[in-house]
């Protein structure tokens, strides 16, 4: 009896250890092949397609001849800025052309049922007061309502970012703020506290010329060499260097290097990841100091403000790919793709406000614009993917769902609700951006760009369930943008290297160049500022002649 | 002869062992609906869990000392507390649920039944033992008794949380294991009938205990019904979920309670009060009574104040929730306690959100009423924001009044002086006020205007509660409500929301 009660059961134990997992298995599959329901959505992206094909393809010959005196090529912040600033001046005698079916770059945005969600760009951190164009801008489109008797802007405060503003799921919690501090070691702290004192006095600091050590525009930061020769080392390298040793500290700086730039803090230089903490001086008299500007559809909104008044000097799905020099003026030849129509502008000037990888497929008889070199542009590919949920999704403790919403340690940046602004109380769906920069190592451009959409939102639930266990029940639809050129990459030597500089300078006097990726970082005020310097150098051009 | 009497023995301990096993499982979820209800009620699971668990654990070794008194009919032993462990364990998250509002009784029966749980199995194991003892040799008997009490608790700890919390509920998973505990008690019975004393009552008890549970899981849901109702006090009359909110009217002898998400709204015996006291201060004395909006207020009792001034030729009525304005509108009962003011042709119900609508909002009024729940999230807080009262200065006329109902003075004075700071922020002068509700306690509101506001000499006949004395004592603030400094309530800030967090905390378990 002994023995075969002993045989019994082992064989039940045996078959128990096998038959748990099996009938997981069993559960598993029966859900995932039965009761799955893949999640809808599709993938956008900037049509690279007809760019690659069309500068392959040779075209007919010339259908229109249009007479202006500028062509602006691009029409993102850079291009609408150039536009407005020549408008303002009184030249309105130009025209912009833009590949894309709709204007904006990376300032475009979707819609659904839940309301509007931005495609890229989503926030404008409250300017210093020394960006006067800017301030004065958001002033004319009534962001910045009035001014308090000391002097400081009183912001729309529809505009200012909603409370709550941001938390950080970290060590199974969700704390408010995003700098690491739950479950953190003393030494941890102290040295996040240590690193943010540094921070604040480079805020301040002014370099021997009087300029501030980082600024923006960031052309008017300091040019000492004790400031500006950190562009010749990365940011993780700086760090080090400063004896940093924390782990949450190096993750918090990838973060920030990530989420502004695209790239890790090895692949950014110190110059440019300090840039990010130390130029954002902005005061309001009623928000606090570094707070943001944001609306629904991102950046979108700013840009329809930029576009509004020269929108009809828009040409979209309008592919430039020829520049030639034709005695004292220039020829774009450009191809419409929605008619099929091979269209000329004369001009005598060009504002070149396109991403410089673009520039080099252009084919031209001029040797200056053919023998630029852009080995130098490196670009960071992204996806903003938009996930369309139930507002039923159930949160782990801690702080409430907030405008950005981080995970430590997840490959990606994070989630904005981008509903926060808006102030109905009832939303029964909401719209939650998604912010993936992808490494060149773990994800290339051209493997990025034939992933597909069940891959892509595959990717973003590996992420999301750590936070929300049971949101696939919750989606109703994920669409992901995909960016293959997203943002300049800020490398070790670029922002104040010598190719850079080249790339910027004007050729025969009436070639202008105005893009964020000859500024070193891809954000609003410097795309703002370099069509602002363009506009005007061919405004100061006309002056002159005249 | 041999061989089958071999077997019979076989089944019987292999039936024994295996009842180990449903004891251990059904012991162990016992434990866990006890201390996930208790986390549900008293918060802190990590307290809740580790005190249950250590009081099962402890009252088991009580159960197993117990024990060695008991010498005779070992196996009519081992039936009883099998069923008691079943009955006991079944009903455990029943009454539990019934308890649930009496925090202080909860305790008590809750370490009772965990106490009791633990002292019953912890009795049988060695129980069970001594029945086995003719069995096995010991160190087989020892190994395959605790083998499958530990297996048990596997199985418990998986299925508990995969499988029952989720899809069956706490009320059922316990009279679940109970009817199992009970079913592997007749078995035994049936199997060891002969050597059993007392067969028949054993059997009957059995059953009985075996149906009571079968009933109970089959109406589980009505007992859920009415463990709700028990946590309203009184009967529920109406009980509306809306895409907006939960509407719960209860019914007592004398008086009708609308809560809204559990938070209650009025109580019929004193809403006179808080109805008069929002309304009269600044209808009374209003220079233009000709059209008034009012923002909330969904239940038609402010409009039922309104209607008393013959000279009001509109009221317009802002709701988010159609559900709340059609009850309050259509029900019988409910229609009643606002005068059927919602069926009056001067009075227009428009269902929006309130935010939107004023934002769209063309027309200006000389006299706005706010009534809009408190501000306990933040999206409720966006309609006490700087941005708001900027909007509402804008639709108030320049010898206009609002007024706005604002939270406890006393309970939450940070959160009360904040809207009145937020409101001056937004350019209005204020007159804060406030006065007793039974029901509510001690309730706060604030007279925005822009040019002058004069207090009324008289106010209507027909009112039950203010007066122009009472209102001169409503203006006065004790120094315990008395105005403090706090922040202004932005949109990009949220602070009244923290205010009324921190300060109702203190009030509100």
């Amino acid at each position: 009896m002994r023995q075969f009660s002993r045989k019994k059961f082992i064989i039940f134990i045996i078959l128990g250890i096998f038959a748990i997992p099996l009938v997981g298995y069993i559960y598993q599959w029966i859900k995932k092949k039965l009761l799955h329901v893949p999640i809808l959505g599709e993938i956008k992206s900037a049509s690279y397609k007809v760019g690659h094909l069309l500068w392959n393809t040779p075209f007919k010959k010339t259908d229109r001849i249009h007479e202006v005196n500028v062509v602006i090529i691009g029409s993102g912040i850079s291009g609408l800025s150039a536009a407005n600033e020549l408008f303002k001046k009184g030249e309105s005698n130009f025209v912009i052309l833009e590949l894309e079916p709709t204007a904006g770059g990376n300032a475009r945005n979707g819609e659904n049922v839940a309301g509007k969600y931005p495609f890229g760009a989503h926030y404008l951190p409250l300017p210093s007061l020394e960006m006067k164009e800017l301030i004065d801008f958001l002033k004319e489109i009534d962001v910045i309502e009035s001014f308090s008797e000391n002097g400081l802007p009183i912001y729309n405060e529809q505009y200012l970012c909603a409370a709550p503003e941001d938390r950080l799921y970290i060590h199974g919690h969700w704390q408010s703020g995003i700098v690491p501090n739950f479950g953190l070691a003393e030494d941890d702290k102290k040295q996040i506290r240590r690193f943010q004192s540094e921070m604040k006095r480079l805020k301040h600091v002014k370099g021997s010329d009087g300029l501030y050590a980082f600024s923006l525009p960031l052309k008017n930061s300091s040019k000492d060499k004790t400031y500006a020769n950190l562009d010749a080392i990365s940011m993780e390298h700086y760090l080090r260097k400063e004896g940093y040793t924390s782990t949450y500290l190096y993750w918090y700086v990838n973060y920030c290097c990530k989420d502004d730039f695209g790239t890790s803090t090895e692949d950014t230089s110190a110059w440019a990841g300090l840039h990010y903490f130390c130029s954002r001086r902005g005061v309001a008299a009623n928000s606090e100091e570094h707070d943001q500007l944001t609306w629904p559809e991102g950046n979108a909104w700013l840009m329809e403000k930029l576009k509004q008044p020269i929108a009809s000097n828009i040409r979209v799905g309008n592919l430039a790919y020829e520049v030639n020099k034709k005695g004292e003026r220039y020829e774009v030849v450009s191809l419409d793709t929605i008619t099929g129509n091979v269209e000329q502008w004369n001009c005598a000037n060009i504002i070149f406000a396109c991403p410089q990888f673009v520039i080099g497929h252009i084919r031209t008889n001029i040797a200056e614009l053919k023998n630029r070199s852009y080995d130098a542009f490196h670009y960071s590919s992204w996806m903003v993917g938009n996930l369309l949920v139930k507002n039923n999704l159930i949160e782990k403790g801690g702080a409430p769902l907030s405008w950005d919403n981080v995970i430590y340690n997840s490959p990606a940046l994070g989630y904005i609700n981008s509903n926060a602004q808006y102030v109905q109380r009832h939303q029964p769906e909401i719209n939650l951006t998604y912010y993936y920069a992808f490494d060149e190592k773990q994800m290339s451009r051209k493997k990025l760009l034939q992933t597909s959409h069940a891959e892509l939102t595959h990717m973003m639930l590996n992420d999301l369930k750590q936070v929300y266990s049971d949101i696939e029940g919750s989606i109703i639809r994920y669409d992901a943008f995909i960016w293959g050129h997203a943002m300049i990459k800020p490398q070790v030597g670029f922002i104040w290297g010598e190719e850079k500089r080249k790339a910027l300078t004007p050729i025969l006097g009436s070639i202008y160049f105005a893009h964020t990726d000859l500024s070193g970082i891809s954000i609003f005020e410097e795309a703002f500022y370099q069509g602002i310097t363009a506009a005007t150098a061919v405004l100061k051009k006309g002056n002159a002649s005249n | 002869m041999d061989n089958t009497l071999h077997k019979r023995r076989l089944t019987k301990s292999t039936l024994l062992l295996l009842s180990v096993f449903v004891i251990a499982t059904c012991g162990l979820i016992y434990e866990l609906v006890a201390g996930t209800l208790a986390s549900y009620l008293l918060g802190d699971s990590i307290t809740q869990f580790s005190t249950i668990i250590g009081t099962y654990l402890f009252a088991m070794g009580i159960g197993s000392y117990l024990s060695r008194y008991l010498n005779k009919n070992l196996i009519v032993w081992f039936i009883q507390i099998e069923l008691l462990v079943g009955l006991i364990g079944g009903f455990s998250s029943t009454l539990l649920f019934l308890v649930f509002d009496q925090v202080v009784y909860f305790r008590v029966i809750l370490y009772a039944i965990v106490s009791l749980t633990g002292m019953f199995v912890g009795l049988e194991i060695p129980i069970l033992m001594r029945i086995l003892k003719e069995e096995f040799e010991f160190k087989d008997l020892v190994s395959e008794v605790f083998t499958f009490d530990y297996i048990g608790a596997l199985l418990a700890s998986l299925i508990f949380p995969l499988f029952f919390v989720p899809h069956v509920g706490l009320i059922r998973t316990s009279l679940f294991f109970g009817i199992i505990n009970t079913a592997v008690a007749l078995w035994v019975i049936y199997t060891f009938k002969n050597q059993v004393k007392y067969i028949r009552s054993l059997i009957s008890v059995a059953w009985l205990v075996f149906l009571l549970m079968l009933t109970c899981f089959v109406l589980a849901d009505y007992i859920q019904q009415y463990t709700e109702s028990i946590a309203y006090h009184d009967k529920i009359i109406i009980s509306k979920s809306s895409p907006y909110q939960r509407i719960v009217v209860t019914n007592s002898k004398n008086e009708l309670r609308l809560y809204i998400n559990g938070n209650l709204q009025f109580s019929t015996l004193d809403e006179y009060r808080y109805h008069e006291s929002l309304v009269h201060p600044i209808m009374a004395n209003a220079i233009d009574r000709d059209t008034v909006l009012i923002m909330g207020g969904g239940d038609g009792m402010a409009v039922r104040e309104l209607l008393k001034y013959p000279d009001v030729k509109k009221i317009i009525l802002v709701d988010l929730d159609p559900e709340m304005t059609k009850l309050f509108k259509s029900h019988p009962a409910l229609s009643k306690l606002n005068n059927h003011s919602f069926s009056d042709s001067r009075v227009e119900i428009i269902n929006d959100d309130a935010f939107i609508w004023a934002l769209n909002q063309k027309n200006t009024f000389s006299t706005i009423i706010i009534d809009f729940p408190d501000p306990s999230n933040f999206s409720l807080g966006k309609l006490y924001s700087s941005t708001f009262y900027n909007r509402l200065y804008q639709l108030l006329k320049p010898n206009g009044c609002t007024v706005i109902q604002s939270t406890s003075p006393y309970f939450a004075p940070l959160s009360f002086w904040c809207v009145n700071a937020t409101l001056k922020k937004s350019g209005f002068n204020t007159l804060p006020y406030h006065t007793y509700i039974p029901s509510f306690g001690e309730w706060g509101y604030i007279i925005g205007y822009k040019e002058s506001f004069n207090q009324a000499q008289s106010y209507p006949k027909d009112l039950k509660y203010i007066s122009p004395i009472l209102f001169d004592q409503m203006c006065f603030f004790s120094k315990d409500m008395s105005e403090r400094p706090v922040e202004i309530n932005r949109l990009n800030n949220q602070v009244l929301v923290q205010y009324f967090d921190q300060e109702w905390s203190k009030f509100v378990q």
